[in-house]
This record gives structure tokens, C-alpha cells and sequence, in this order.
């Protein structure tokens, strides 16, 4: 059996991040069915985020390289959950620098650029353009037609 | 022969919340299948694993205090859901010595990672009462998984698991499915 008293620092972040995204998407269930505001969904996926980019950290620090590019992409999907795009895109810039087309083709991509669509949606065209630039693909065939 | 209680799910999340998101979907369909003074039920349990495979029963225990009442009234599909999680929950540690360790996020066409090391991917799904075969539901997930950038090579491939778990014909079914050939 499983011996639960060698469970690491690292083990123990993950399993709670388990839990919080497991109560995210079971929010999110409940927030569509009108009982839950979305309030708490976002919360819940951005201490998902956060915990991410920490178990990703402790992941380099045991020079597990290899890895990272799950927590990554689960924590850039947790912050486009919570709405927030700033943090997404600070990921990608550092995981994923432009020009790098290793990753091009990964879905997530695609999430994120989903997620971009709704920060020209929502928030301040302009201060969503100097975050745009760091985007390791283009974002729409014509940028003025989208803006 | 495999006998398990509900309550080993708390061994898995010591959040009481979190646990009883499978704890009750997995009492409420085992139930549906039984006498109403029932507290366990049987299962036909198959696995195709990397060394062997298994035939067993399995049997699902609960109690009176199993089922608390909960306020919502989830959609079916996610108590199937949640059901089968929380049976693939007890089955593994049994079988390939691995807890179900993390939950594997959007863009990796799985549901969770076996262990820590993100090395084994594990995909769940269940069938409340249809006419569909649990291997169907399994070819269709290889071909879903097969689009996952963790087996395709686009991500460093991984080893996979597929458990399926029909409700109405009380059979479970695990399937393991080696990463591509060419990345071994």
C-alpha cells in the first residue's frame, strides 16, 4: 500500500490544488445552474492558478524540466477561467517566449487565444494591446478588423 | 475479489468537501441498481493492465450515513461522472500500486495524472443506465486520448489508463494504453 507519511511538501500542493479545482469545476456546474456566483469559481481557480505556478517552481527546483508543461497549461486555463488575463499572458511570455513554434499546435494555444478574444472583448483595448505583443502566434488574420 | 467502502474515499482528500463530491454521486448510482435496504453491491471487474490482466468481483460498500443530502441537484452526467471518478479512486491504488495524484487541466484531453510524477495519464468516464457497451466507451477514449499533446509527442509522452465503469450492468473496466511506439 501507499505510504502516506512519505508524502512530499510538492505531493500535498498538488493534492490540494486537486481539491480546489475539483470545487472550481463543480462551481462552475452550480454557477451555470444559478446557486453559485461566479465570484467564487474565480476565486477558486485563481488559488488553482497560484498553487500551479508554485508546484511548477518546485518542479524546477528538483530539475524536473520535463514536468513543468502540465502545470503550465493548467495554470495559464486556471487564470483565463478566472478572468484573468494579465497572468495568462505573463505565463505564456515566460514559458512560451514568441517565435518559439515547439508549442504552436498545443490546444491550449488555442484556449488562450479563445481567452485573448475576450480581454479585446471586455477590458481596455489598449492596455490589452501591449500585452497582445508578447503572444507567440498571431492572434487574429486582421488585428484592425478585431480591434 | 476487491471489496471496498466509500469511506477509503476520505483517504484520498482530507477536505471533507472535496471527498464527498464522489462519495455521494458513487452511493447515489450504486443504489439506483439495488433493493433500497441494500448496502453493498457487486461488480464485474475486468482490467487489460501492462503485465496481466484481471477478472475479479469487486463489491461497493455503504452505510446509512453514506448519502448526506445535498442542497443542488447536479445534472446527471456529472453524478455519472463523479461516480466513476470515485470508483477509479478505490480501484487503483488495488491494481497498479499509484493513487490518483492530480487533476490533469484543460488542453490534455485527460481527466487525471496516476501518482505525482505526472507519467501516467488516466482517463475516467461513466455510463448510467444506456445501452452502450463500456468497450465501446473505450475505443472511443483511445481515440480521444490519441489527440492528447501528451501522447501524440507534441508534449513528452506518457503512459496511459482508460476506466470505464457502467452503472446499469455493474462492470468496470480498465484498459492501459502504452505511450506512441516510436516514443518508447
Amino acid at each position: 500500500m501507499i505510504d502516506r507519511n512519505l508524502i512530499s511538501e510538492r505531493q500535498a500542493l498538488q493534492k490540494i490544488k486537486t481539491s480546489i479545482l475539483i470545487k472550481a469545476e463543480e462551481g462552475e456546474n452550480e454557477f451555470k445552474s444559478g446557486n453559485v456566483p461566479y465570484k467564487y469559481v474565480r476565486h477558486c481557480y485563481l488559488r488553482a492558478a497560484a498553487l500551479e505556478v508554485e508546484i511548477t517552481e518546485m518542479l524546477k527546483q528538483e530539475g524536473k524540466d520535463s514536468k513543468i508543461h502540465p502545470g503550465v497549461i493548467s495554470a495559464i486555463s486556471c487564470y483565463l477561467k478566472a478572468e484573468d488575463y494579465s497572468n495568462a499572458v505573463k505565463l505564456l511570455k515566460e514559458y512560451y517566449p514568441k517565435g518559439d513554434s515547439k508549442y504552436s499546435d498545443v490546444e491550449i494555444i488555442d484556449e488562450l487565444r479563445k481567452g485573448v478574444e475576450e480581454l479585446f472583448r471586455k477590458q481596455d483595448l489598449k492596455g490589452a494591446q501591449s500585452d497582445l505583443k508578447v503572444l507567440p502566434f498571431p492572434l487574429f488574420g486582421n488585428k484592425k478588423a478585431a480591434a | 475479489m476487491f471489496d471496498f467502502h466509500v469511506k477509503q474515499l476520505k483517504e484520498f482528500y482530507p477536505d471533507k468537501d472535496a471527498y464527498q463530491l464522489f462519495l455521494i454521486p458513487v452511493v447515489r448510482r450504486c443504489r439506483e441498481f439495488v433493493n433500497k435496504k441494500e448496502s453493498s453491491t457487486a461488480f464485474r471487474f475486468s482490467a487489460t493492465l501492462k503485465e496481466e490482466d484481471l477478472n475479479e468481483d469487486m463489491t461497493i460498500r455503504w452505510d446509512s450515513t453514506s448519502e448526506i443530502p445535498i442542497s443542488s441537484t447536479p445534472e446527471e452526467k456529472t453524478v455519472t461522472e463523479h461516480a466513476s471518478l470515485g470508483i477509479a479512486h478505490l480501484i487503483f491504488p488495488g491494481i497498479i500500486d499509484r493513487e490518483i495524484g492530480e487533476r490533469a487541466k484543460i488542453g490534455s484531453r485527460c481527466d487525471y495524472w496516476l501518482g505525482y510524477e505526472r507519467e501516467t495519464l488516466l482517463e475516467v468516464s461513466g455510463i448510467y443506465k444506456t445501452e452502450e457497451k463500456p468497450e465501446a466507451r473505450i475505443r472511443q477514449k483511445i481515440q480521444n486520448l490519441e489527440k492528447s499533446p501528451f501522447y501524440n509527442g507534441r508534449l513528452d509522452s506518457v503512459d496511459s489508463y482508460i476506466s470505464v465503469t457502467h452503472f446499469k450492468e455493474k462492470r468496470s473496466l480498465v484498459q492501459y494504453v502504452p505511450r506512441r511506439r516510436d516514443d518508447r
